[in-house]
């Protein structure tokens, strides 16, 4: 079958679109998620979501209806935790993802009988993905994007050093909230249409791909961003030819690229 | 002249401890300030305290006439921070970028940087010296470098105070006596007030126009001259000071 052909196909357009957007989406948030040593934020966040679609499924109630506000008030929790009782992003992180999947299996065992449905809002798949997700990904992704493109100088300023931004006026704790709600949104909706797995990779990969070759922050983006579509293209390509599965050819290839970049930044450094 | 930092009988607690013990200062426009005093003493809470980082338990802090709850021109204000405990040294920005940071002190929302910024921050990069490095990474930099691309990203925003958390702490003496240079020149020529907190009070001595000397509370507020009657009286706080 040739490329011409695989394109022809709605799925793999509309994988290649949402895909595309949800990778840009979440490369351009987990720079500064990884900056701030917040990089398991979207796991955590995904378990979080686990509890709250199994809560959603027991009270009959469209879980994501559930999900967006308990994953929020979660992104904040984490925030707070750290900020509050001075433990480290990655000790709160721990903290809500384990009481959101203790959770969701307390409710999921209470519940019964709706493990499919959990399971399917867990690991979502990419080649489902339909027209309503695909231009709900395209949305989400532009008014994200819109978002952090208003407060980019603020949030770089705060990511930097939180210290300085407040002695120059920035309302740090504003930023901070701001931008861990942008992730809890993006964290339930992305999920739901590329799985757990892909909405982790997403978060950190293409960002610790780009610092390795990036010359400044405005490169890193830019870097992040193209290696983050690049790898859902060329991974979305290759599973369909190779009938592979398509979330862990993204990630592989994202991979490549991470080795790519580190071995250019070694023949760089002349080491 | 008029008072640019009020201090009155400031107190702040952690948990239980007592960090500062009311403490009462004025520093006037044009003057250079040594905070001195050893480690643990309350420096750098102090600092943070008129910086508005963190609160105090008790009594108020008003910067160029204003109390600090409704202070919002932190444009007159350039901080430096302790650099190694304040950013991630392996953060991917440029220097230019680092700089163009201290322009957004000046802005309502959107901060955005103009092309004005943009050259307010060629200019400052000439006058630290460091044009020939605006595009390396901040990570990358010697220890002066840095410390003059974050004394360029406080000056960027045309200050009226700086003030400086024991910058010089990481450089060898001859950058450190260099650093002071520029310190003093930007105090005579520009009139730039300073708050230097240090623990090299040998060096300071010399540029500084007053030396605040903290220990929980504030132990000698006063010329460099007058300290030698002070340690005279005082032995006890002669090594301490030395950190």
């Amino acid at each position: 079958m040739e490329l011409s052909d695989f394109l022809s196909y709605g799925f793999i357009q509309r994988a290649l679109i949402s895909g595309s957007f949800i990778a840009l989406l979440c490369s351009t948030l987990g720079v500064f998620l990884v900056l701030k040593r917040l990089s398991l934020i979207g796991d955590g966040l995904a378990h979080v979501t686990f509890g709250s679609v199994a809560l959603g499924l027991l009270l009959k109630v469209y879980p994501i209806y559930v999900s967006i506000p308990v994953v929020m008030a979660s992104s904040l929790g984490i925030m707070r935790i750290t900020e509050r009782a001075r433990i480290h992003g990655d000790v709160a992180i721990g903290i809500v993802s384990s009481i959101g999947i203790a959770a969701g299996v307390l409710l999921a065992s209470i519940g019964g009988g709706f493990n499919i449905d959990l399971f399917s809002y867990l690991f979502g798949n990419i080649l489902a993905i339909s027209k309503a997700e695909m231009f709900i990904s395209m949305i989400l992704s532009l008014v994200v994007i819109f978002v952090i493109g208003l407060f980019y100088n603020e949030i770089l300023s705060s990511v930097f050093d939180e210290e300085s931004a407040k002695a120059t006026g920035i309302k740090v704790k504003k930023i901070n909230t701001i931008l861990m709600l942008l992730t809890a949104v993006t964290v339930v909706l992305a999920m739901k249409m590329v799985g757990i797995m892909l909405v982790t990779s997403f978060l950190i990969l293409p960002a610790v791909t780009a610092f390795q070759v990036a010359r400044s922050f405005r490169s890193v983006m830019i870097a992040a961003s193209s290696v983050a579509v690049l790898s859902v293209v060329i991974g979305i390509l290759l599973s369909a030819g190779a009938n592979l599965p398509s979330g862990a050819v993204i990630i592989l290839t994202n991979f490549a690229f991470l080795i790519l970049a580190f071995l250019l930044k070694k023949i760089r450094h002349g080491s | 002249m008029s008072l640019i930092i009020k201090s009155e009988r400031l107190y702040c607690k952690y948990n239980s401890s007592e960090v500062l013990t009311n403490i009462s200062f004025g520093v006037e426009g044009g003057e250079f300030i040594g905070l001195i005093g050893p480690n643990g003493s309350g420096k750098s809470t102090l600092v943070k305290i008129i910086l508005g980082i963190i609160t105090p338990s008790e009594g108020a802090i008003s910067l160029f006439g204003k109390d600090l709850s409704v202070f919002s021109d932190w444009h007159k204000i350039g901080y430096v921070p302790q650099k190694i405990v304040s950013f991630n040294p392996y953060f991917p920005a440029s220097v230019k970028e680092v700089v163009s940071l201290g322009t957004l002190s000046k802005k309502k929302f959107p901060k955005s940087i103009s092309k004005a910024d943009a050259d307010a921050v060629h200019r400052t990069m000439e006058f630290m010296g460091i044009l020939d490095i605006e595009h390396r990474l901040i990570g990358e930099l010697s220890g002066g470098q840095l410390q003059k691309a974050l004394i360029a990203k406080a000056l960027v925003s045309e200050p009226e105070l700086l003030i400086l958390d024991e910058p010089t702490s990481s450089l060898d003496p001859e950058t450190r006596e260099n650093f002071y240079s520029i310190l003093s020149e930007l105090n005579q020529k520009k009139g730039i007030t300073v708050v230097l907190v240090t623990h090299d009070i040998w060096s300071i001595g010399k540029y500084a126009s007053k030396l605040l000397y903290i220990d929980k509370k504030i132990l000698f507020y006063d010329r460099f001259e007058n300290m030698k009657d002070f340690f005279a009286s005082n032995m006890q706080w002669r090594d301490t000071c030395q950190g």
